[in-house]
């Protein structure tokens, strides 16, 4: 569904990604580790078009992509939900919900909202209220039924876990698998390797602009060096 | 009592309203690129003489109006495309320089086209007969050009807020210029959104050198430096980036400039005996001349406590959170 190849990506006089390349089938739930820094979240953004590369290709559904637009790539079904959940928090979380499904026409976003209530309860009580006075939980889960608008087939979803209450965690962790099971593909990027790499089918692991291993989420639980750098064990 | 004052009130609704027209622009273009478009009163100026030229070839009011309008739109999406897009997302002093600069070309350009067509730098505004005349209201009366700059910038105002709450492209608007990156990721067309937020802006910016000139009755290509630092201590005086808070601060500065004058009518309106006759003749002898050229002091050291102490301004609140 997604393959990224040899993706170069530079900020200024600073190399970000080095030759990535990873792949994404359809139905699956890839995750992305790594510390701080190494290019996960880069990688993200350069799929959605918010970054250009500055060689390499990118292909969703066999199209190259890494010269569209942003809103192009909505279109094409892809969602990116980003780190720190970036929700509007001056506006309403029904009126964050319809700037996720901008894109398509009011009688199906008002009918999405409907959905988004029985998915997210907690935000079908807190529709008339500013987003921004939403607890960080409830943030995260604004981000994600947002990013769902679009009604997309592949969800980049980076880092939803980062900051929370460890039950928020759980919670969020329970709608990304819930998800999955629907059918959604993601592409999950995450510092909280353990729960990345329990939902997680395949994952790849970065360290300064590369990837340097993957494979199977539960091989590289139990693979040496990853269990040293990021588990902890 | 009172009509010097009620006098004063008309003058600093009508300023208001212009200084509104021009400061929501301001702020709106302002919120979504953080740029401050120095060059937004060269907008104005481009009205103005679009105005005069409409009315000069000698069409009626309305096409000369719909002329005005779409003429400055034009100028204003050309400047948003040709000198604004290229640098987007870069130094925010690169794009303040930058709007100095168009702002230098389109004064320039003016001239040179107005000179080429044979005429004076300073242009007689050949001000419709609609808007001659004064309106009486109780014992008061008021430049008609007065009253119909207040109506058309509350009206204006209202539709702009209307379209800015209650359409999905007002609601884009909002996101981008609380978070364009995030609002790119929802799929909003930040181009358009931009297009837009200029085409606006411009259309405001059009009425008001239509209305300015009419007042001032003669035009130059200089015109728009003194109104676009008006609106601009207007934006900063009602918390810069929000529109609503422009368009406070913009009635705020109108009153806040009338109020050295209107101090010179203070003798008046004491309650009689309160004073001495002396003292009252000499407040009224003092106050007019002592005070009115003050003005523009006055404003400046307001927008100074302003920033001291409320730097966010009217409607600004706490410093606003930062994205992450």
């Amino acid at each position: 569904m997604l393959e990224l190849d040899d993706l170069h990506v530079h900020y200024g006089n600073i190399r970000a990604l080095e030759g990535v390349s990873l792949r994404v089938a359809e139905g699956e739930l890839v995750a992305i580790i790594g510390s701080n820094g190494a290019g996960k979240s880069t990688t993200l953004k350069t799929i959605s078009g918010l970054l250009r590369p500055s060689r390499g290709t990118i292909r969703y559904q066999g199209v190259p992509i890494e010269r569209a637009a942003t809103d192009q790539i909505v279109r094409l079904g892809i969602s990116h939900c980003p780190e720190g959940r970036r929700i509007f928090g001056r506006l309403t979380v029904r009126e964050n919900l319809i700037l996720g499904g901008i894109q398509r026409s009011p009688a199906e976003v008002r009918a999405d909202l409907e959905m988004v209530g029985e998915l997210f309860p907690r935000l079908r009580e807190r529709m008339n209220q500013a987003g921004g006075t939403l607890s960080g939980g409830e943030q995260q889960m604004l981000a994600i039924a947002r990013a769902l608008m679009s009604r997309p087939r592949l969800l980049l979803l980076d880092e939803p876990s980062l900051g929370l209450a460890p039950i928020m965690v759980e919670r969020i962790f329970a709608v990304v698998e819930d998800l999955k099971r629907q059918g959604l593909t993601i592409l999950l990027v995450e510092q909280n390797v353990h729960h990345a790499l329990d939902v997680a089918d395949r994952a790849y692991v970065m360290e300064t602009g590369r990837i340097t291993h993957e494979g199977p989420a539960a091989a590289l639980r139990h693979d040496p060096q990853v269990e040293r750098s990021y588990l902890g064990h | 009592m009172g009509e010097y004052f009620l006098q004063q009130v008309a003058n600093a609704l009508s300023a208001g309203s212009l200084y509104a027209l021009m400061a929501v622009g301001l702020a709106m273009i302002f919120g979504i690129l953080r740029l401050i478009n120095f060059a937004h009163g060269d907008l104005m100026m481009i009205g103005a003489y679009l105005a005069a030229f409409s009315l000069f070839a000698g069409l009626p009011l309305p096409a000369a109006i719909v002329t005005t309008l779409a003429g400055t739109i034009v100028v204003g999406l050309l400047m948003e495309r040709i000198a604004y897009r290229p640098i987007r997302g870069g130094p925010d002093v690169a794009m303040l320089l930058t709007s100095f600069a168009v702002g230098q070309i389109l004064q320039n350009g003016t001239l040179l086209v107005s000179r080429l067509g044979g005429q004076p730098v300073q242009i007689a505004f050949p001000a419709p007969e609609l808007l001659n005349g004064v309106v009486a209201i109780g014992t008061l009366t008021v430049p008609k050009v007065n009253v119909v700059s207040f109506f058309t910038g509350v009206v204006l105002l209202v539709l702009l807020t209307l379209f800015v709450t209650r359409t999905r492209l007002g609601l884009s608007m909002h996101a981008a210029a609380e978070d364009l990156p995030a609002a790119q990721l929802m799929g909003i067309k930040v181009n358009r959104v931009v297009a837009t937020a200029f085409a606006i802006a411009s259309g405001l910016a059009a009425v008001a050198g239509f209305l300015y000139a009419t007042q001032a009755g003669q035009i130059n290509p200089y015109l728009g430096f003194t109104p676009v630092l008006k609106a601009f201590i207007a934006a900063v005086i009602g918390g810069f980036g929000s529109i609503s808070g422009a368009a406070i601060g913009a009635y705020a500065l109108g009153f806040l400039e009338v109020i050295p004058t209107a101090l010179a009518g203070i003798a008046d309106i004491l309650p009689p005996g309160s004073v001495s006759p002396g003292v009252h003749d000499l407040l009224a002898q003092l106050l007019p001349s002592g005070l009115a050229s003050y003005r523009d002091a006055f404003v400046f050291v307001f927008l100074i406590l302003m920033l001291l102490f409320r730097p966010n301004g009217i409607l600004g609140g706490r410093a606003r959170e930062e994205a992450p």
